[in-house]
C-alpha cells in the first residue's frame, strides 16, 4: 500500500488555496445568514399565529362555534364549513417552520413531533388570546377598507352570510307561529327565511324566544326552508 | 513539528479562521482517508468519492469562518461530508417528502460505554458482510459508530437528529443486520 493518493487530494486544494482561487467567506456573511433566518421563522410563527387567529375569529363571527352544541348534526356542519384551507396554510407553514428551526442545535435536539407540538400549541394559545382577549380583530374587521387586498379580503369575508343552501344563518326573529318561525339574516338583511323547529328537539325549540331576538340557527335547507337541529339565542333585541 | 501533530483540530481551525491558511493542509492530512472511508461505506458506489471528499473539503475551507471554534471540530466536518453523500444519493431518487420516522419522538438512549472491544470487532466483522443490504440511515450510523469510533452524542450533531434517534437507529441497524445473516445461514 502506499500514501500516493493521499498526498494529490491535499497537494490539489491547497494548491487552489495559495493561488487564491479558492478563499474563506467572510465571517459577517453567516451572522447576515443566521440573521436572516430568525428573521424568516420571526415572520413565519406570527403568519402562523395570525392565522390561527384569524380562524378562530372567522367561527367566532360567523356563529359557526356555536354548531359544536348541537350535537353530531351541528359537529357535522362545523367541519363542513370550518375554513380548511386556512388551516392547510398553516399546516404547511409549520413544516416550514420546523425545518428552519431543525437549522439550530436546540431545534435538532427535539424530537420532531414535540418541536411541532410546542410550535402548535404555542401558536394556538396566541391565535386564541389575541381573538379572545385582544380587540385585534374587532380593530382589523372595523378598518378593513384601509388594509392591503388580502387581509380586507378575508375581513370583508367575514361580512357575508353564509352559502345559499348551507341552512346556517345568524339571524333576527320576523315572527314565530306555533313550530315555524320567519327570520331574517342580520348580516345580509335582504331575503328571509322560513325555519321549521322539530317538536322534541331540546336545541332546536321556540320556548324562551321572541320577536327581535337575534339567533343562531342551523339545519338541514330544503326548497329555502331550514329544518332547525339547533337553534341559540345570542341576544333579546325586542323592537 | 510535534507541537503541530498534538494540536486539536479546533486550534487548527482556529488558526486558519485568522489567515494561517496553510493550517488547513493538516486538517484535510487528518480528515482526508477518514471521509473517504466514509463515503465509500456509506456510498456503496464508490466511484464518486474522490470528487466528492475534494468538494467538502473545498467547501469546509470557504466556511470555515462558520465554525464555532468552542464545539468539536471532528462533528462539524463529518457533517458537511454527510450533507454531500446524502445530495449524492438523493441524486439518484426523486423524493418530495423525506419523512424521517425515527425522529418524531423521543427514543431511550441505549448507549453501551462498555461494550467490549471484542463485541465492537465483532460486529464491525458482520459489517462487513452485511453493511450494503442496510439502507442508507442505518449503514451511516453503524459506519460512524464502529468504523469512526463516534459515540452518540457526536453522531446525532453529524446528522442533525436526537440522540435518541442515534440509539434507536443502531439497535435496528443491529437487528436488520442480525437477521440479514441468520438468513444467510
Amino acid at each position: 500500500m502506499t500514501n500516493m493518493p493521499q498526498q494529490p487530494l491535499k497537494d490539489a486544494i491547497m494548491a487552489r488555496v495559495r493561488s487564491g482561487e479558492l478563499s474563506m467567506r467572510p465571517r459577517f456573511l453567516f451572522s447576515v445568514q443566521v440573521f436572516a433566518t430568525i428573521m424568516v421563522i420571526i415572520a413565519i410563527l406570527l403568519i402562523t399565529i395570525f392565522i390561527i387567529n384569524f380562524v378562530f375569529f372567522s367561527i367566532r363571527i360567523s356563529g359557526q362555534e356555536q354548531l359544536l352544541g348541537f350535537g353530531s348534526p351541528g359537529i357535522r356542519s362545523f367541519l363542513r364549513f370550518f375554513p380548511w384551507h386556512l388551516l392547510i396554510l398553516d399546516g404547511a407553514l409549520f413544516w416550514i417552520l420546523q425545518r428552519l428551526l431543525r437549522r439550530f442545535r436546540f431545534g435538532y435536539r427535539i424530537p420532531v413531533l414535540y418541536l411541532f407540538g410546542t410550535l402548535l400549541c404555542l401558536a394556538l394559545a396566541a391565535g386564541f388570546i389575541l381573538d379572545r382577549v385582544t380587540p385585534f380583530n374587532e380593530r382589523m374587521h372595523d378598518g378593513r377598507a384601509h388594509l392591503p387586498p388580502p387581509l380586507a379580503g378575508l375581513y370583508e369575508g367575514q361580512r357575508k352570510k353564509s352559502p345559499r343552501g348551507s341552512g346556517i344563518c345568524r339571524c333576527e326573529i320576523l315572527a314565530i307561529d306555533g313550530a315555524i318561525i320567519t327570520v331574517l339574516d342580520t348580516r345580509e338583511a335582504t331575503s328571509t327565511l322560513i325555519v321549521v323547529v322539530p317538536p322534541d328537539n331540546r336545541r332546536a325549540t321556540t320556548s324562551g324566544l321572541s320577536v327581535g331576538d337575534v339567533v343562531f340557527i342551523a339545519g338541514e335547507e330544503k326548497n329555502g326552508i331550514v329544518h332547525a337541529f339547533g337553534i341559540k339565542k345570542e341576544r333579546s333585541e325586542r323592537r | 513539528m510535534v507541537v503541530e501533530n498534538e494540536e486539536s483540530d479546533e486550534s487548527i481551525a482556529k488558526r486558519v479562521q485568522n489567515g494561517e491558511t496553510e493550517a488547513f493542509g493538516l486538517l484535510v492530512e487528518r480528515y482526508e482517508e477518514k471521509l473517504k472511508r466514509y463515503g465509500r461505506r456509506y456510498l456503496v458506489r464508490t466511484e464518486d468519492v474522490e470528487d466528492i471528499v475534494q468538494d467538502v473539503f473545498i467547501r469546509v475551507f470557504q466556511n470555515i469562518r462558520s465554525f464555532d471554534v468552542s464545539q468539536r471540530f471532528s462533528p462539524w466536518i463529518y457533517r458537511s461530508a454527510h450533507n454531500a453523500f446524502v445530495n449524492q444519493i438523493r441524486a439518484n431518487r426523486f423524493r418530495v417528502f423525506d419523512v424521517d420516522f425515527d425522529a418524531l419522538i423521543a427514543h431511550h438512549v441505549y448507549e453501551n460505554p462498555d461494550e467490549s472491544v471484542r463485541e465492537k470487532e465483532e460486529i464491525r466483522a458482520h459489517l462487513e458482510t452485511g453493511l450494503s443490504i442496510l439502507p442508507p440511515k442505518y449503514r451511516e450510523v453503524l459506519i460512524l459508530h464502529y468504523y469512526d469510533h463516534m459515540p452518540y452524542k457526536d453522531i446525532s450533531e453529524v446528522l442533525h437528529v436526537p440522540v435518541g434517534t442515534v440509539s434507536i437507529r443502531i439497535k435496528r441497524a443491529k437487528e436488520a443486520l442480525k437477521s440479514h445473516l441468520v438468513k444467510k445461514l
